[in-house]
């Protein structure tokens, strides 16, 4: 007992654990280049000049034009390094906006029961019951084509199964034995739930914001194929929503290099998202 | 005789179920002086741990609600207070131990922050540098060895023994008038138990406060309490100081419990005897019998005892109650 161990909180343990792992380290190398770039575009500094017209329309790929170009003479490269940032921030605003009303739901339907319980059990459910490719339609048309479209109705869509996660994980949690002490101290409800419950299940906010990160950016190219997808600048579920024409034309390179540009983010945040789980989920530890 | 600081008068805590309206606690009084410690001394399922949380104001309603009774605090009642002066009241000048100091620090917090938290909330005047210089001064009163490393590691760290101090430390850290210990040694190894038990003695003496221990060991109670009380099915059956209580039990439940303590006599060399028991079960709440609820088990029971009503707690000596129609002598 007088040797006083290194502190480590389970976070900390999460992030040597990943450290540890080749894969989940090369997932991470990925989403990092992913967001560095994205954050490069949307300073200006990468691809800022994608609308330039380049060269002749449909060229194929070759030296002179790495990924060849679109209809416009654009070049294609270009276009899906500034679709990293669409996606980026497609993914990052969605799951915010998920996380939030998420985990503020079934906080308050775990935490005080009843009535409350009833009521939210009853909306979410109710929502979830509606279609989501209408409910992200009808959004869509209310609030007009663009971006923050996108963002709202992605977000709104999507919280229910976190909801009920985080419901059910507060349920277990109010009644331990930390909470009462809590209450015995003199914390109120405020407290007890953002102070000393939240901290407890934060892992499932961190694992559902992989989850959510790469539903959101797949769920983008349905949105463009409806056409309610991003505007006025390039986003790879344009450029694929583009390309179901040029495909007969035997035009594959926009399709193939959205496609392969979402391919590698989505991969990595699916192999980082189970990487988390397995660290940050006390259940799976030690397996 | 010191000074009273807590009263808990006729106290009854009802919970309604599906079967009906139930009386964990039922008609109970004592008394907490500054300084000494008060024993509630019962089986499982007796009241104890009801009739601590009425006190800090945490029974949760619905189902449970304190039907009738006082509790006065420094002579002011606790019952009809708006929850945010209860809260002010609650770690701060009454403050509690639970029994499970395995579960009940928060997790993903260190130690030094659970401690910092009470100060965060009761005395705000603080700042978080001398906050933290508390907490470290606080579990060094409690004896954890290098505090200033400790401060820092998370609950896991530390064993069950060191956690109950920690959780003596949060409890006292705002120098409470009460503390309620509500079985506090139960969830650890008896060399730990009697070093937590001196603790809280000597804690007691340096900050003068009421303590009411909840426990089923008499054992515990007769090292620590000064005066006990004996509680059956939700009511108290005998109360006295330890002293008359050990010696002299008038009560046959107490007794019966008092003679269920193993004892290991190992100079006189006796012949081994049967342990003794209380023969039977504590009597469902849903269906007390008519009368004394102790009859089923009595070995002195007679007609009266299953009369209605039952018997009353009355004073047989000084400060000597008994709730018996047939008191030993």
């Amino acid at each position: 007992m007088s040797n006083v161990a290194q502190s480590k909180s389970l976070f900390q343990y999460a992030i040597s654990k990943i450290f540890r792992d080749k894969l989940s380290l090369i997932a991470l190398s990925v989403v990092t280049i992913y967001f560095t770039v994205a954050l490069l575009t949307s300073m200006g500094i990468l691809a800022s000049d994608w609308a330039k017209e380049v060269g002749p329309s449909y060229s194929p790929p070759s030296t002179q034009f790495l990924f060849g170009t679109d209809i416009f003479g654009q070049s294609v490269f270009l276009k899906t390094i500034k679709g990293v940032e669409s996606a980026v921030a497609i993914g990052l605003a969605t799951s915010v906006i998920t996380i939030v009303i998420g985990t503020l739901f079934g906080m308050v339907a775990g935490y005080f029961g009843g009535k409350v319980d009833e009521i939210i059990v009853w909306f979410y459910t109710t929502f979830s019951s509606i279609p989501s490719i209408m409910l992200l339609v009808a959004i869509a048309y209310i609030l007009g084509k663009g971006m923050t479209t996108v963002f709202i109705s992605l977000g709104v869509t999507s919280w229910v199964s976190l909801c009920r996660v985080v419901r059910g994980e507060v349920m277990k949690h109010k009644d331990r034995e930390y909470v009462h002490a809590a209450t015995a101290i003199g914390a109120g409800h405020t407290r007890k739930l953002f102070h000393h419950i939240l901290p407890n299940i934060s892992h499932l906010l961190i694992i559902n914001f992989s989850l959510t990160f790469e539903m959101a950016v797949k769920s983008e190219v349905i949105l463009a194929f409806l056409g309610l997808g991003v505007q006025g600048r390039p986003s790879w579920g344009t450029m694929i929503d583009d390309s179901k024409l040029e495909l007969s034309r035997g035009v594959w390179w926009q399709l193939a290099a959205a496609t392969f540009a979402m391919f590698f983010i989505v991969l990595a945040f699916n192999i980082l998202g189970d990487a988390l789980r397995d660290a940050l989920d006390p259940k799976l530890k030690g397996k | 005789m010191s000074e009273k600081i807590l009263e808990v008068k006729d106290l009854v805590v009802e919970f309604r179920t599906d079967r009906g309206t139930v009386k964990a606690v039922n008609g109970v009084n004592f008394d907490v002086y500054k300084g000494k410690t008060v024993g509630i001394v019962g089986e499982s399922g007796s009241g104890k741990s009801v009739t601590a949380l009425a006190i800090m104001g945490l029974i949760p309603n619905p189902p449970g609600r304190v039907a009738n009774g006082q509790i006065l605090f420094n002579g002011k009642s606790l019952l009809n207070l708006e929850p945010g002066d209860m809260r002010k009241i609650r770690g701060n000048k009454i403050a509690m131990i639970f029994q499970e100091p395995m579960t009940s620090l928060n997790p993903v917090f260190t130690i030094g922050n659970q401690i910092e938290e009470v100060l965060e909330l009761h005395q705000a005047h603080l700042s978080s540098k001398e906050r933290n210089l508390k907490a470290i001064e606080m579990l060094r009163l409690v004896g954890i060895p290098s505090p200033e490393k400790r401060v820092q590691e998370y609950p896991h760290q530390l064993s069950g023994g060191m956690r109950q101090r920690v959780m003596i430390a949060i409890a006292l850290s705002c120098e409470p008038d009460v503390l309620i210990a509500d079985e506090p040694t139960t969830a650890l190894d008896v060399t730990i138990q009697a070093q937590i038990l001196e603790l809280m003695k000597k804690l007691q003496k340096e900050l003068g406060m009421g303590i009411i221990l909840i426990t089923h060991d008499l054992g515990v109670v007769a090292e620590t309490c000064d005066d006990v009380a004996v509680m059956y099915c939700g009511q108290i059956v005998e109360s006295a100081d330890v002293k008359t209580l050990f010696r002299h039990p008038r009560h046959p439940y107490t007794k019966g419990l008092i003679d269920s303590i193993p004892s290991f006599d190992s100079t006189t060399g006796d012949k081994k005897e049967r342990l003794q028991t209380i023969e039977g079960m504590v009597p469902s709440l849903f269906d007390l019998p008519v009368g004394c609820s102790f009859q089923a088990r009595c070995p002195n029971v007679t007609e009266v005892c299953k009369r209605h009503p039952g018997p009353t707690l009355t004073e047989h000596a000084n400060n000597h109650q008994v709730s018996c129609f047939n008191p030993l002598n």
